[in-house]
């Protein structure tokens, strides 16, 4: 018999063998990983879950289990595609294949900022009450992988009633060098305790001359009672890069989660978003855009799961899908037997720019309670003719007056952040692909 | 076991002298119990059907041998053993049967009174041997007549494999291909009967059809097909079904229906299920596991589906549309009421090919009790379905915080000037909307009735008159006990 | 004997997880057949809960005290029972339910009470006609009839609905709860008369209002004064305009 281990995309021979300095909670939560992958395996189409994302292209590609020692690239090299936040109005941390390079020396008392690797060999009580229990990855192959490979990762503590000055901003490079494909799995967690209040922003890059990268990555957040965090992130990777990006959130009584995931480059990337509403008059709000192309293939999977009565949540994305493009949405909003006075809401619409342009949407409700407020709605379709040609009429030309539209649309959802820097930086992502784009011709009607 | 060895035991006895190699007695009116491909050449030996219809059947089976049950749907029920069953019985004999109501279940004659049915149809549905049931069969025969003089073909489907082999040969299956799903693969091995309509070019068939007299004239059994043909220019409007519980020992039924509407045809089906639901805890009940397809061939076809859903213990239906012609259009208009333990998981599906092709779906879901729904819908825009259109609203009501109700949407979008809206509510009746009608004096139950009613209007609205009137009823039966 | 008598009434309001909370501290009220009282108050006083308790509607507990219809103990019946009696409430916030038409909603309700009388339903062309009868007499258009209940109506349509929804099913006693709010001087004219041809020797009513403007238009035989929970004062209708210059906090006071 061989070991089926050997069989299994992307698991190393070597793991088996395991890490024995290891405490044995970690080494558990590895096995447990370990067995719901190769129980499952790289999931196919055939899987509920990942019906319109296709993974089988993974297995052409040789990838090696990054090892750390990739240095950062020049912050030169990889400026066009970051965020354009200054470096002293934020707290920057670069993450070279998901670990640290370097981390802020300024943080305000009571917030911590670490390296996973670092605590789990010298404080594994730190993150013991966290890693692995706030995520339920038992239906979740690929998040399961994760935990089995998971070396290091970031790691943001802030204590009760902290309120951070400044963003922190994770520069997140993909970088494989030499030519060789790397695969990571990066573990990220996040802790806001009671009262505490944080914005985190990512930007997630792929560094110059990079060869193929898989980044599998899996993101722990617990906010605690009246705690607010406010996740955002540019997806703004290579054609090189494959992400999937799985975001497990708790939120206890009046906590809030505003997220917004803004995805304009990579070749396949899936943001999957989850959300557990455990406390009374918690808010989340899971919002986002994405502009797909050139055989790009952008999956956003998101599950709001009502726990207890009382909570609210929204999902509401808006892409834009050009030719060769495909987006995936998938949105689902549970709501428990008892929890009551839900109000969930859904929205996602897509516009097509292309003939050669595919939209996947599949927004579910799964619904226990009576008296729950929930809906959701959904439109595919391409620009509106009427505002087109009120556009063309004033002179604009129809290349511009296409490109005017497309953004207007894009940015009446980045809207959703606060006004302030961190959106002009958002809105200015969208325009700079924009411009990239501009050149690409405009299919509709030819 | 036991039933295996039945069936050896008599292909064993038989001298083998049949040109199929088939031994079994077509003389008795129950095939032992099982499946085989014995059962299915006795089925069609039954039938008396041409050999390329028994080869059809005999590809069917091979086929499902080698298929799964599906279990992607949200619905539970225990495992069901093929072989425990039987696939052919004659109509059950006279002696059998009740000789009065007063034999026949008191919660069925109740439920019957609620619905205003008269006490001859009452007979009928409850299967009481009496001759009063052939008044309704002569008229059934004689409106077939006037039909048939217009060109209208009604029959069941076996007749119609003797009398009209060439359209049955080049329609059946042409939807709903044999290998399509476990259950219609195994409808089309051991379906027994069902109905058969052509309307020929350009005639508006003047009635409704109604399977209300095929009732009276055979017992379809659970294994039914049914196969409707417009031809260009032609209307028909179809009915399935009653409002009435129905007599049943069957628990699972398997039907396949097959629409194909020809250039400028439209085709309305109409279905009233209120199959068994099972007691208050589950026990008993219809499996309702259904195959409905349309093929809106011709350019400017149209196809309407209405359903009002409210019985049967778990139902497994989603009557869709292949929208093939150019400017073709499908409608999808649902009920469906789950109560106590009941399960549904049902829906509908546009797949539009041709251009400008306009699909609308609007679906009523409520549950109440312990029952648990799920509306699951498949919204298709095939690249070269320009200007197509899909509008689908999809809302559901709970009653009670134990049920569930659950929207699962797929919307597939391959061509840009294609436009789908896809909207969906889940809400509950509002203690105000109750008080309010209580305060005017309307007890309990009724209000809830009257704003089921509401909420499903829009529905309701596309049934055929009289079939409408029966239905608001219906909804307010079955929602009986969801109260207080 | 009286239409209504209440004695004493207690009632609290279910407050979610803050628990009961005492409304109506020991209402004391009789109204006559023939009679229309009015209650005024400032907000808060109880007003609304007072038609509420009398009419029925869940979430209210009776803590104390009687009300009596008719010779009848009021609070044994179930809000559709104490309806088929004759009582009627006009919504301060009419219901909209959608997909019911107003005129189905209306013979369904009228045939409901038929039938706890042990009377035939009504016939259709019978209901047709006096419903379109009164329709007329209350500016009410014949499409209204055909929407859903209350579903777009405008604020004095839906008023004007609540009228035409009493004078069909003819009670003994009417309940207006601020028929007046949301209303301009026009529409709330066309509702006062349509209230004022209700009025009939054997039928009661009870009119609950914030304005007295109201009350220029419906004149009442009795005017209360509700204030935290209590009658604090009763008199005829002068006692209306002296609240409308004085204002409530004389008798806010009073009540303290």
């Amino acid at each position: 018999m061989t070991d089926p281990v050997e069989t299994i995309p992307l698991v190393p021979e070597t793991l088996a063998a395991g890490a024995n300095d290891e405490p044995a909670w970690l080494s558990d939560l590895r096995r447990a990983g370990l067995s719901i992958y190769t129980e499952r395996g790289l999931p196919t189409v055939k899987v509920e879950a990942w019906k319109y994302t296709s993974l089988a292209g993974l297995k052409k590609i040789p990838y090696v289990l990054d090892d750390g020692g990739v240095p950062a690239p020049a912050d030169a090299d990889i400026a066009g595609d970051v965020l354009p936040l200054p470096p002293e109005d934020t707290y920057r941390v670069t993450l070279v294949n998901g670990r640290p390079t370097d981390l802020p020396t300024d943080l305000p008392a009571g917030v911590r900022m670490a390296r996973l690797a670092d605590l789990l060999e010298a404080e594994p009580a730190l993150v013991k009450p966290y890693l692995g229990r706030i995520a339920d990855l038992s239906d979740a192959p690929m998040g399961a992988l994760n935990g089995a490979l998971m070396r290091d990762g970031v790691v943001i503590l802030v204590d009760a009633g902290i309120v951070l000055d400044k963003p922190i901003h994770l520069v997140s490079i993909a970088q494989a060098p030499n030519g060789q494909a790397r695969h990571g799995h990066p573990r990220h967690l996040i802790v806001l305790g009671d009262g505490a209040a944080a914005t985190i922003v990512e930007s997630r890059v792929t560094g110059p001359e990079s060869a193929e990268t898989l980044c599998n990555a899996v993101t722990e957040i617990a906010v605690g009672a009246d705690a607010h965090l406010r996740h955002l992130r540019l997806v703004n990777r290579a054609e090189t890069a494959v992400d999937l990006d799985l975001t497990e959130t708790t939120l206890a009584d009046r906590a809030t989660y505003d997220a917004f995931t803004l995805t304009l480059g990579g070749r396949l990337v899936r943001n999957e978003g989850r959300v557990r509403l455990r406390g009374a008059n918690a808010w989340a709000g899971l919002r986002g855009a994405y502009g797909a192309r050139d055989a790009q293939h952008f999956d956003t999977t998101l599950l709001v799961d009502h726990v207890v009565p009382d909570a609210r949540s929204d999902q509401v994305f808006k892409g834009v899908v050009d030719a060769g493009g495909k987006a995936v949405f998938q949105g689902k909003v549970i709501v428990r037997k008892d929890a009551q006075r839900t109000d969930g809401n859904q929205l996602h619409k897509a516009l097509l720019l292309s003939r050669d342009a595919d939209a996947y949407t599949k927004p579910e409700l799964e619904i226990y309670a009576d008296d729950v407020k929930c809906s959701h709605g959904a439109t595919v379709g391409e620009l509106d003719e009427n505002q087109l040609f009120y556009l063309m009429a004033r002179g604009i030309p129809e290349a511009d007056a296409r490109a005017l539209l497309v953004e207007a649309f894009l940015d009446d959802v980045v809207e959703a952040i606060p006004e302030g820097p961190l959106r002009d930086a958002f809105l200015a992502s969208v325009r700079a692909w924009q411009t990239r784009r501009h050149a690409s011709t405009w299919e509709i009607g030819a | 076991m036991a039933a295996t060895q039945d069936t050896i035991d008599r292909i064993a006895e038989a001298s083998g002298t049949y040109k199929y190699g088939f031994v079994t007695d077509i003389e008795s009116d129950k095939a032992p119990k099982g499946l085989s491909e014995d059962i299915v050449r006795f089925i069609s030996a039954k039938k008396n059907e041409p050999e390329w219809m028994l080869d059809w059947r005999l590809k069917a089976y091979r086929h499902w041998l080698t298929m799964k049950e599906p279990d992607w749907a949200k619905v539970g029920y225990p495992a069901i053993d093929y072989q425990d069953a039987y696939y052919y019985a004659a109509p059950k004999s006279r002696d059998d049967a009740p000789k009065s109501l007063d034999e026949v279940d008191p919660e069925l004659l109740r439920t019957y009174e609620k619905l205003g049915i008269p006490l001859k149809e009452q007979e009928m549905l409850a299967g009481v041997a009496v001759d009063a049931v052939f008044d309704s069969v002569s008229v059934a025969t004689t409106y077939k007549k006037k039909l048939e003089e217009m060109g209208v073909i009604f029959c069941s489907i076996s007749e119609a494999t003797q009398r009209f082999p060439e359209l049955v040969q080049k329609y059946i299956g042409s939807v709903v291909p044999y290998s399509d799903n476990f259950f219609a693969t195994l409808n089309s091995a051991v379906f027994t009967d069902g109905s058969f309509v052509y309307v020929p070019k350009g005639l508006r068939c003047p009635m409704e059809l109604s399977t209300y007299f095929r009732i009276n004239e055979q017992n379809t059994g659970q294994f039914e097909r049914t196969l409707i043909i417009a031809d260009e220019g032609a209307y028909v409007s179809y009915l399935e079904g009653c409002t009435a519980p129905q007599r049943d020992d069957n628990q699972l039924h398997a039907a396949v229906v097959e629409l194909i509407a020809m250039d400028d045809a439209e085709i309305k089906y109409s279905t009233v299920q209120n199959w068994y639901p099972g007691d208050e805890t589950g026990k008993g009940g219809i499996y309702n596991f259904v195959t409905k397809r349309a093929a809106c061939r011709g350019r400017n076809s149209k196809v309407m589906w209405t359903q009002v859903e409210t019985g049967s213990a778990v139902t497994w239906k989603y009557p869709s549309c292949i929208l093939q012609g150019d400017n073709s259009v499908g409608e999808f208009y649902s009920v469906a009421i789950t109560n106590n333990a009941q399960q549904a998981d049902t829906g509908t599906k546009m797949i539009h090919i041709g251009k400008k092709t306009r699909s609308r779906i609007i679906s009523k879901g409520i549950s109440a009790g312990r029952a648990d729904q799920t509306y699951r819908g498949l919204v298709r825009m095939m690249p070269k379905a320009e200007g197509a259109r899909n509008y689908t609203q999809c809302d559901s009501l709970l009653i009670g915080d134990t049920c569930g109700a659950h929207t699962v949407p797929y919307i597939e979008s391959r061509n840009p000037s294609a436009q789908v809206e896809h909207e969906a509510t889940t809400s509950r009746i509002s203690d105000d909307q109750l008080f309010y009608c209580l305060q005017r004096g309307i007890p309990e139950e009724d209000a809830v009735a009257l704003i089921v009613n509401g909420f499903c209007k829009e529905v309701l609205q596309t049934l055929p008159m009289e079939f409408a009137v029966e239905a608001q009823k219906l909804v307010g039966i079955s929602l009986e006990g969801s109260v207080g | 004997m009286a239409l209504l008598d209440i004695k004493d009434l207690h009632a609290t309001v279910d407050d979610g997880d803050a628990g009961p909370k005492p409304i109506l501290k020991g209402i004391s009220l009789t109204i006559n057949p023939g009679e229309v009282h009015a209650v005024m108050g400032p907000n808060g006083a109880g007003k609304s809960t007072l038609s509420n308790v009398i009419s029925g509607r869940p979430g209210y507990t009776v803590t104390g005290g009687s009300v009596t219809y008719d010779g009848v103990d009021l609070l044994e019946m179930e809000a559709d029972a104490r309806a088929r009696a004759g009582l009627f409430l006009a919504f301060q916030y009419p219901v909209e339910i959608p997909g019911v038409a107003t005129g189905t909603f209306l013979k369904t309700a009228i045939n409901a009470r038929r039938k706890a009388n042990g009377e035939p339903e009504i016939e259709a062309l019978d209901f047709l006609k006096l419903m379109k009868a009164n329709a007329k007499k209350l500016g009410v258009a014949d499409d209204m009839l055909k929407r859903p209940v209350n579903v777009g109506f405008s604020g004095g349509e839906k008023k004007r609905a609540e009228v035409l929804q009493m004078a069909m099913l003819e009670p003994r006693l009417c309940l207006l709860d601020e028929t007046d709010s949301g209303l301009d001087i026009d529409a709330l004219k066309v509702v006062a008369d349509g209230v004022n041809a209700l009025r009939a020797p054997d039928r009661g009513m009870l009119v609950i209002t914030h304005y007295q403007r109201l009350l220029d238009y419906i004149v009442p035989d009795v005017v209360h004064v509700l204030a935290d929970g209590r009658i604090v004062k009763s008199g005829d209708k002068s006692l209306a305009l002296e609240l409308e210059s004085k204002g409530y906090a004389e008798f806010t006071g009073a009540a303290a």
